[in-house]
């Protein structure tokens, strides 16, 4: 029963604090922009109050366009609840896990264009046309950085790989799990639709990504890709902050403390990054990208060469 | 095996005896009848086969033949093909009666239909099972005259004779290679019986070995469609009927892969292989894949999508064979085993869908008498019953979870945690090949299946057809819901599926025995698992999104609305053509990659003072049949061209000619 409840915490503290990550981000962009930001705790309310309301949904749309929330939701729940936390395994891990994961992730974007497409708004279709553009290299990007990651370890998920890690130290492969640390924060900022990729504060939907693809969701089906979106940014965090405290080789109890520090604290520098650099023009975006795939790339070269 | 002959015998006579009927619906009703009786006992024959009832047998059959004779078996491989070539041609028969009934009463093209369409099937099952090189080869040209017959149907049209020709040229030019091949072998073994050719196999010299690598690489590679020799699928599947284009894109090109198992089981299984060939057939395969993809992004016929994407999944089967091989080459067990797995079960899923979609794509034709996709939208809400299917197709094809294209991907990644590869280095590039191929193709297929759904079943309709598009008659639905069904089934148990393969892999020819790996078995064991419970939590968010709604009371209210209009920024007034079209999803890709598209662009938007009505195309040449082929054979002509001045209708002076000829031939034998 232990067992079990352990294995659920990483689910469950993602699911607490998700939300949080999203405030913080928020609160150091404001701080940057000279203003007070609303408070840390407002993803919270905003999700409570969108459950409380109505949808609106166009007559254009079919079940796909209500069915695209939950799926997305739920692709998000199992990633986070599949990754581990520091020394916490996840829910499930094999091998291979996270082409699974990955693959997942695809199903949600896969439901997401079509949700979007299904709406007949020409914003939407292209807002879903450039996200499944930008996915070419995303996709090639995120299973070489997992691969470096773990096959570095000699392991075959990303369990072994992080635990590996954390008592033998990833510092003894040196550069290469840096190498996919770089890799994961592009696509932490790509595929979470952030600055210099995606603006989601943006009043022009011209220039969106994701934001444009969910303009007609509202009530409990925006609150369901609201959460998701948040759980997928903790994914990435707390993904980062796993390699981090294992270059570190920080293990007991002082490792639970330093995921946390290190997931807000990325959560931090997003922010920072999001308030120091513009929002790419569209052409400069696959060259951004594409420098996550050379970092991946790069890494898988080096761990075969080491 | 009398079970197997007996369907034989239906299916060809149940073809000629439509030519004694009068009215095209009866003719397509004995038609569809007779296919489907005689698979009913090929699909028995191919169960117990797989069993392995029949392993290790060959049976003669009376008809003489006057070089070999008319063996063949039931061995588990052959089987194994057997049973998808007998389920496609029966769901596609089923399919075809109200399809074909669009085309309007023309009872002699139905009867010729039909006839040929029996005699297709019965080959490609005899091409699976024959057992003697000539008789191979005979089942063989069956196979590829009919199929070129079936895609004339439409032959008033020019398109369709052109795309009839490119076709004909292309699997003859294979045919040709296959012929050497089997005489090499049968100069070598002394005989055209493939058991005969197998135990001569140790012998083979490396060079003989090279040789009959290539000649069926390419021999085969012409009809299964690898890169550069897939030219003639985006000609020929969009000309055929929707039904046709099925059964030779689900099945017919599997045939060809059966072709290369087949080989490597002459050259005397595993100790025939060697590493490079195993390379080649990754490095094809991969290639083969991310064009067939690349090139299906950008197509707004959805058959001609549909066809470039059957290149892309004929190279991840390659890709699978390739794995087996470079297993087998380096004594690898595992990998061969992961190799050849995926393989296989990627050309059963494939088959599936793909012949899924080719029927969903006819069901659209039917229903908006077009193929282009910027003029349909909205047919979801119309036919939701194939629109259903055909989502499921897509998600499957795409390789995503839960469906059965993810399950076959997963055994070819899976293959980067076996060890054995040498250096290290070999390792990363391998790795890299895989990962990055694979995802490349992954992603692009999402690109590419988003788009045909969302422009086609989704959204507004573009056109008036679209507009009062109809839901096609149940005979043509429910095979394409079977076939969405098989897929979700081996998507959800993989595992029981890949344990009735196992006997195929454990074949006489192949003797890839032993267990799948024990983490592989455990991955997929987990990942059906999270499979239901993916399901289980969209039950659970769908049921409180309605508790939540209903507990607010919002319902009834303004706040909740079912039926408004399309936020669209402001603008209250959107019209369907404002939507994103096939074109337009596809543009920025195309501009990206501007090398690998070459755009053909037709008319233009000029900077007019008034702003007039203006037509504009874009349409993608293809890289081998337009930018390659044409130019080589335009530039051959021209050269024989300037030969035309020694030909000028003079008759003296061809007199002439033979006057120096004979001169020339006489001072030849002088000097000798």
């Amino acid at each position: 029963m232990n067992d079990i409840l352990a294995k659920l915490l990483p689910l469950v503290v993602a699911l607490v604090f998700a939300p949080l990550a999203m405030g913080i981000i928020q609160k150091v962009k404001a701080f940057f922009a000279g203003r007070k930001g609303f408070p840390v705790f407002q993803m919270y309310r905003d999700l409570y109050k969108l459950m409380h309301k109505g949808i609106v949904y166009s007559r254009s749309t079919t079940w796909v366009f209500r069915l695209a929330p939950l799926l997305v939701l739920a692709v998000s729940l199992i990633a986070v609840a599949w990754l581990p936390l520091g020394g916490l395994r996840g829910l499930f891990s094999f091998q291979g896990g996270f082409i699974f994961v990955a693959y997942l992730f695809g199903l949600a974007r896969f439901a997401t264009l079509l949700a979007s497409l299904d709406t007949a708004s020409a914003f939407e279709g292209m807002g879903a046309n450039r996200e499944a553009l930008f996915a070419i290299l995303a996709e090639p990007a995120t299973l070489l950085a997992f691969a470096a990651l773990i096959l570095t370890s000699g392991n075959s998920s990303l369990w072994g790989a992080i635990s590996w890690g954390q008592e033998s130290s990833f510092a003894e492969f040196g550069v290469v799990p840096l190498l996919a640390l770089v890799s994961f924060f592009i696509l932490a900022l790509s595929e979470n639709s952030r600055i210099p990729v995606d603006d989601p504060t943006t009043h022009l939907e011209l220039t969106m990504i994701h934001e444009v693809m969910i303009l007609d969701n509202s009530g409990p089906d925006l609150a369901y890709i609201e959460y998701a979106s948040a759980l997928k940014v903790w994914f990435y965090l707390v993904l980062m902050a796993n390699i981090i405290t294992a270059i570190f080789s920080i293990s007991g109890w002082a490792q639970i403390l330093a995921m946390f520090g290190f997931a807000f604290l990325l959560a931090g520098i997003i922010g920072v990054v999001e308030s120091s650099i513009a929002r790419l023009r569209m052409k400069k975006v696959p060259d951004f990208i594409g420098s996550a795939v050379a970092f991946a790339l790069l890494a898988l070269v080096l761990e075969g060469i080491l | 095996m009398m079970l197997f002959g007996i369907g034989i015998g239906v299916l060809v006579g149940g073809g000629l005896l439509t030519l004694v009927l009068k009215k095209s619906a009866g003719i397509n009703k004995l038609g569809m009848a007779s296919v489907v009786a005689g698979n009913v006992f090929v699909i028995v024959a191919a169960l117990l086969g797989l069993s392995g009832r029949y392993a290790g047998e060959v049976y003669q059959f009376f008809l003489p033949l006057p070089v070999g004779a008319v063996l063949f078996s039931l061995s588990p491989l052959s089987s194994f093909f057997l049973l998808i070539i007998a389920v496609v041609t029966g769901l596609a028969a089923v399919y075809a009666p109200k399809y074909l009934a669009h085309y309007g009463e023309m009872p002699w093209r139905f009867k010729a239909h039909w006839l040929l369409y029996n005699l297709l099937a019965a080959s490609m099952m005899l091409v699976v099972t024959a057992q003697n090189a000539v008789f191979f080869m005979l089942a063989w040209e069956g196979m590829s005259l009919s199929s070129f017959f079936l895609v004339l149907f439409q032959n008033e049209r020019t398109k369709v004779r052109r795309a009839g020709w490119i076709y004909l040229v292309f699997t003859h030019v294979g045919a040709a290679c296959l012929l050497v091949m089997f005489a090499l072998l049968a100069q070598v073994s002394g005989s055209f019986d493939f058991d005969a050719m197998r135990a001569a196999a140790a012998g083979f010299s490396p060079g003989l070995k090279a040789a009959i690598f290539v000649l069926a690489l390419v021999g085969f590679g012409m009809k299964a469609g690898f890169f550069p020799m897939y030219v003639w699928l985006p000609e020929a599947h969009p000309a055929a009927p929707s039904h046709v284009s099925a059964v030779m894109s689900g099945v017919m090109i599997k045939t060809a892969i059966y072709g290369i198992v087949l080989t490597l089981g002459l050259l005397g299984g595993g100790q025939g292989t060697e590493l490079w060939m195993g390379w080649t057939l990754v490095v094809l395969g991969l290639v083969s894949g991310i064009f067939g993809i690349a090139f299906a992004a950008v197509q707004q016929n959805a058959k001609r999508l549909l066809a470039y994407s059957s290149v892309e999944n004929i190279g991840i089967i390659a890709t699978g064979l390739g794995v087996w091989f470079i297993g087998m080459a380096s004594s690898n067990e595992v990998l061969a085993r992961l190799g050849l797995m995926a393989a296989l079960l990627h050309t059963v899923n494939h088959a599936l869908f793909k012949s899924l979609l080719f029927m969903g794509a006819g069901a659209l034709q039917l229903a908006t008498e077009t193929l282009d996709l910027d003029r349909m939208g909205g047919l979801l809400k119309k036919m939701p019953r194939s629109g259903l299917a055909i989502i499921a197709g897509a998600v499957a094809i795409s390789g995503l979870p839960p469906f059965n294209g993810f399950v076959g991907e997963f055994l070819l990644y899976s293959s980067v945690f076996a060890q054995g590869f040498g250096s290290s280095l070999v390792r990363a590039v391998y790795v890299i090949a895989i990962l990055g191929g694979l995802s490349i193709i992954g992603a692009l297929a999402v690109f590419t299946f988003t788009k045909l759904v969302g422009t086609s079943l989704l959204g507004e309709p573009r056109t008036d057809h679209a507009a009062h598009a109809h839901e096609v008659p149940a005979s043509m639905y429910v095979p394409m819901l079977v076939l969405a069904g098989l897929c979700l089934f081996i998507g959800l148990f993989p595992l029981p599926v890949m344990s009735a393969l196992k006997l195929v892999l454990a074949d006489s020819g192949l003797a890839v025995v032993g267990q799948l790996p024990s983490g592989i078995v455990s991955s997929l064991a987990a990942m059906q698992w999270v499979a239901f419970a993916l399901i289980g939590l969209i039950g659970v968010f769908a049921l409180v999104r309605s508790r939540v709604l209903s507990l607010h009371k919002v319902e009834n209210t303004s706040r909740h609305k079912v039926g408004s209009t399309t936020w669209d920024c402001g603008y209250h007034n959107p019209t369907p053509r404002m939507q994103y079209t096939a074109s337009s999803f596809a543009q920025p890709l195309a501009s990206f990659a501007q090398p690998l598209y070459s755009p053909h662009r037709d008319g233009s938007i000029g900077p007019d003072l008034f702003p007039a009505p203006v037509a504009r195309k874009i349409s993608f040449p293809d890289l081998i049949l337009d930018r390659a082929i044409k130019p080589m054979y335009s530039w051959i002509s021209r050269a024989f061209e300037t030969f035309s001045i020694i030909q000028h209708g003079n008759t003296h002076w061809y007199v002439l000619y033979i006057v120096i000829a004979l001169l020339a031939v006489l001072f030849w034998s002088f000097v000798i």
